[in-house]
């Protein structure tokens, strides 16, 4: 039985990377007595698959996994599914959260394949002493560029890519006392993405912001299945 | 060498880690917050003690004594035991242009704010860390310069230490306040207990220091002076207050009710050896004579198949890990070895969680039980035939043949396996180009093992370390190859392993060279250490951080002899700085081992026939299973 999990990463949490979340929650239900299902081959790995991976220390209020677990005769999916999470909660490290779950439909698609939408919260404190409108009007005029294109370098290979068409909107949530807070949504999937601190850094450099990303929080509200007009759908409820 | 440290609380470390941390490679190394981790009322604590293993995370983490110590201790009530370890040089960096001192992942605590500060000895070339470490807390490195007047100014941490090189302390002894000789699980605690009530009473140091060196295991350096001829040798050793001569090492008195780990840290960076550990026994009875484990855990002490089973099943319920390694020097030679592994394999198949052995022996390995542990897995074996002629094996005492070898080899390339790792050692006592040969023999018939066997693309990777000459083997008194050397036997083996089925590992000689130094030095050589840090050496384990050249300015501005240490031949005569600390094993055993050893002689395992180390049963009896 496939089952889906929201969850929240924060605090301490947040530092734990992604390529050892699977070892996290294998770890978790196996002191749970939860019976996964493991891969055929010669190295058998649990049947754990999570969503786009959340950058070291950038808190997730809602991430999502999928585990193939064993049934349990006796017990209805609805039933063992309560108990999963009730048993599963008891056993994940402080700042992992259980907060919604689903059954899904056999042969229903991977989260890697569905999800296409992040959504980020960016928060800058008053001390970076930025104007609102200052901000506001650095965004828009990156906003308004064709393309923008990033120079990236990875495993010793250069590889150039346009960031503009991976951010949707920038929204100034709020701009007052208690500093400015932004929101981002960006493409994400199994095709690449960029990260938040990408898109700032170009925002800074191309727009002359001066911003100290080292007191920027950044938070990830949420993922999402976004369809063709542009309605963002919960990965949880999602049909496909 | 102290920074500027302008943090000093554990609100203020918190609060700046959260900003460093985003720029430091994997940051999970350095919060702490993980499963089982024991987080202790500070204000309640009589006594809190840092653990520190002086290396990184991911290694210190997979250490058996730091898991047995952390749970121990935290199990009484009055006391606290604490996390820290070596942070990256990135990190380094970050925390000294913060004004961040190290601190402990538990509650955040500087390390200068606890009681007690422990450091583990494992390896030699950590001393230089376990230096960084106090530097990097703010704490004056020498003891002498931690004694601060009751009521006045600074009240510095004790600094102790165990583990294996704790045998040869004397690098390391004008930096250490107090050394416990032998097995923590019960003497650990009984130091604490005299710091807690010292501590208390309003005792200085001293008296402390003194009321510790009472009990068994406990060596203080600051009470024990040399005196030295002029050649540099030592001439005596002077006790400078009511202390032991000789300082006998401490035994847990029941190994099999001692404390057993059941709820370790599960980390959520990968560990290097990140799975449960379950201690089957402690000791060996073979008797290899280079091996300094096995004659300072003497004697044997095998735990009984039914606890070790609860305990797995207590160690899985509590961790969640998916494989549990059966750990020891020798675990094959563990009696109820079989019965074990299918007993456990059976229990955990269906939880997902596999068994490993650490450690294969060639004589009593068995196919059948690699192939049980290792039922997917049919990636690598590793075995130690150490020298590569019977000659040069039986110098050492590695009980191992040729035909072992090769019969082995076969079953295990017959069974499914497609490479084979082999470890040496080069440079031992008496070894000549011929033994040198058998070691290219040996890898080119194990490789026609495979193709009698029908395994092609087969493989064989030969290791050879450098022969480091350790305290309290019967191989003690003799002296490194020089590095010339033992790099022409490197070379001389690369050119003959030159194949594409044979991979050739060996190890820096210059790294292997300052191991001797610090393995046989007397304190003299703690001078070169202090300089070294100062100079910037740390890491020097790690081949990309071990800096060679800065040693060797060291031993120009220090003027220490370091060949007086590696490349002397200690003389049976004359007093070895390790002669006042005692694993139990007679100096006349040893004598008799090293003669053995030039004579060629074998001892046999002391489980067929005891060879009168002096172990039994004065320090404790050995405890071996019957076989069922």
């Amino acid at each position: 039985m496939k089952i889906r999990l929201a969850y929240t990463k924060k605090n301490e949490a947040k530092y734990i990377a992604h390529l050892d979340l699977t070892r996290v929650f294998d770890r978790a239900l196996r002191r749970a007595h939860i019976h996964v299902h493991y891969s055929q081959g010669f190295n058998p790995h649990p049947k754990i698959s999570f969503g786009p991976p959340l950058a070291v220390g950038v808190e997730g209020e809602r991430e999502y996994v999928d585990i193939d677990v064993q049934e349990v005769e006796g017990l209805s999916r609805k039933d063992l599914l309560a108990k999963i999470v009730e048993k599963l909660q008891a056993q994940l490290p402080e700042g992992i959260s259980i907060t919604d779950s689903a059954i899904r439909p056999e042969g229903s698609k991977a989260l890697m394949a569905v999800i296409n939408l992040a959504r980020y919260k960016l928060i800058f404190p008053e001390t970076l002493k930025l104007e609102g409108e200052e901000v506001a009007k650095a965004c828009e005029r990156w906003l308004a560029r064709d393309e923008v294109r990033v120079v990236r370098w990875h495993k010793g290979k250069e590889s150039e890519r346009n960031i503009r068409s991976m951010v949707n909107s920038i929204e100034i949530l709020s701009a007052g006392n208690q500093g400015i807070v932004l929101r981002l949504d960006i493409v994400t999937g199994n095709k690449g993405s960029v990260r938040p601190a990408e898109v700032l850094a170009s925002i800074a450099s191309l727009e002359g912001l001066d911003i100290d990303q080292d007191e920027m929080k950044v938070i990830r509200e949420g993922l999402y299945v976004a369809d063709a007009n542009g309605q963002l759908n919960d990965p949880l409820k999602e049909k496909s | 060498m102290n920074y500027n440290l302008k943090i000093n609380s554990a609100e203020e470390v918190r609060r700046t880690i959260d900003r460093i941390l985003p720029q430091v490679i994997k940051p999970g190394r350095y919060v702490g917050g993980e499963w089982n981790m024991i987080r202790k009322d500070w204000a309640k604590a009589g006594v809190r003690t840092a653990f520190v293993f002086p290396d990184v995370y991911e290694v210190g983490m997979s250490n058996l004594a730091l898991r047995i110590l952390y749970g121990l201790i935290n199990s009484y009530d009055d006391f606290l035991c604490e996390r820290a370890f070596s942070p990256w040089p990135d990190m380094e960096e970050k925390m000294k242009e913060a004004g961040l001192p190290l601190y402990s992942l538990e509650s955040f605590h500087p390390l200068s704010e606890f009681d007690v500060v422990a450091f583990t000895l494992q390896y030699e070339l950590s001393y230089t860390n376990i230096l960084n470490i106090l530097n990097l807390s703010g704490i004056p490195l020498r003891a002498e310069n931690r004694i601060s007047p009751v009521g006045e100014g600074k009240e510095y941490p004790l600094i102790l230490a165990g583990g294996p090189c704790a045998y040869n302390p004397e690098p390391l002894a004008p930096f250490l306040d107090c050394v416990l000789l032998g097995e923590g699980e019960e003497q650990f605690p009984a130091i604490l207990e005299v710091i807690k009530n010292g501590k208390a009473a309003g005792k200085t140091k001293n008296e402390i220091l003194l009321e510790l060196s009472s009990l068994r295991g406990v060596y203080i350096p600051q009470f024990y002076d040399f005196e030295y001829y002029p050649d540099g040798k030592i001439k005596q050793v002077i006790t400078k207050e009511d202390v032991p001569g000789v300082i006998k090492k401490a035994v847990v008195k029941d190994f099999s009710s001692a404390y057993f780990p059941e709820k370790v840290i599960v980390p959520y960076t990968e560990a290097v050896h990140d799975r449960v550990m379950l201690e089957v026994m402690r000791g060996c009875t073979r008797g290899c004579r280079f091996c300094q484990a096995g004659m300072i855990y003497r004697p044997l002490r095998e735990r009984s198949p039914e606890l070790l089973l609860e305990q797995a099943e207590k160690a899985i319920d509590a961790t969640g890990y998916e494989e549990i390694s059966l750990v020891s020097l020798s675990t094959s030679d563990y009696t109820c070895i079989n019965g074990v592994l299918e007993n456990l394999m059976a229990k955990m198949q269906e939880r997902g969680v596999s068994v490993s052995l650490p450690s294969l022996r060639l004589d009593s390995f068995d196919v059948e039980i690699a192939q049980q542990v290792q039922k997917v897995r049919k990636s690598g074996l590793t075995f130690a035939p150490e020298a590569g002629t019977q000659r040069l094996r039986d110098v050492i005492n590695k009980g191992v043949t040729d035909e072992d070898l090769f019969r082995t080899a076969y079953a295990a390339f017959k069974a499914g396996w497609s490479s084979i790792k082999l470890y040496y050692m080069i440079g031992l006592p008496t070894e000549t180009y011929e033994d040198l040969d058998g070691i290219v023999e040996q890898a080119r018939q194990v490789l026609a093992q495979a193709q009698k066997a029908g395994r092609r693309g087969a493989r064989v990777t030969v290791s050879a370390s450098s022969f480091v000459p350790k305290a309290f083997t019967p191989l003690q008194w003799v002296p490194q190859d020089s590095m010339e050397v033992l790099q022409a036997k490197q070379e001389y083996l690369k050119e003959r392993l030159k194949s594409k089925r044979i991979k050739f590992l060996y190890h820096d000689v210059s790294a292997s060279f300052l191991e001797a130094v610090l393995a046989r030095g007397d304190r003299k050589t703690a001078d070169l250490l202090e300089w070294a840090v100062e100079a910037g050496c740390k890491f020097d384990s790690w081949s990309e951080h071990f800096n060679f050249d800065l040693w060797q300015q060291g031993l120009a501005q220090t003027g220490l002899d370091a060949h007086f240490y590696a490349h002397r031949q200690y003389q049976p005569e004359e007093i070895l700085p390790w002669d006042h600390l005692s694993p139990g094993i007679s100096k006349e055993f040893l004598l008799q081992e090293y003669k053995n050893a030039l004579q060629g002689t074998v001892t046999p395992d002391c489980r067929r026939k005891c060879s009168k180390c002096g172990v039994c049963p004065t320090v404790t009896k050995p405890v071996l299973n019957r076989h069922k």
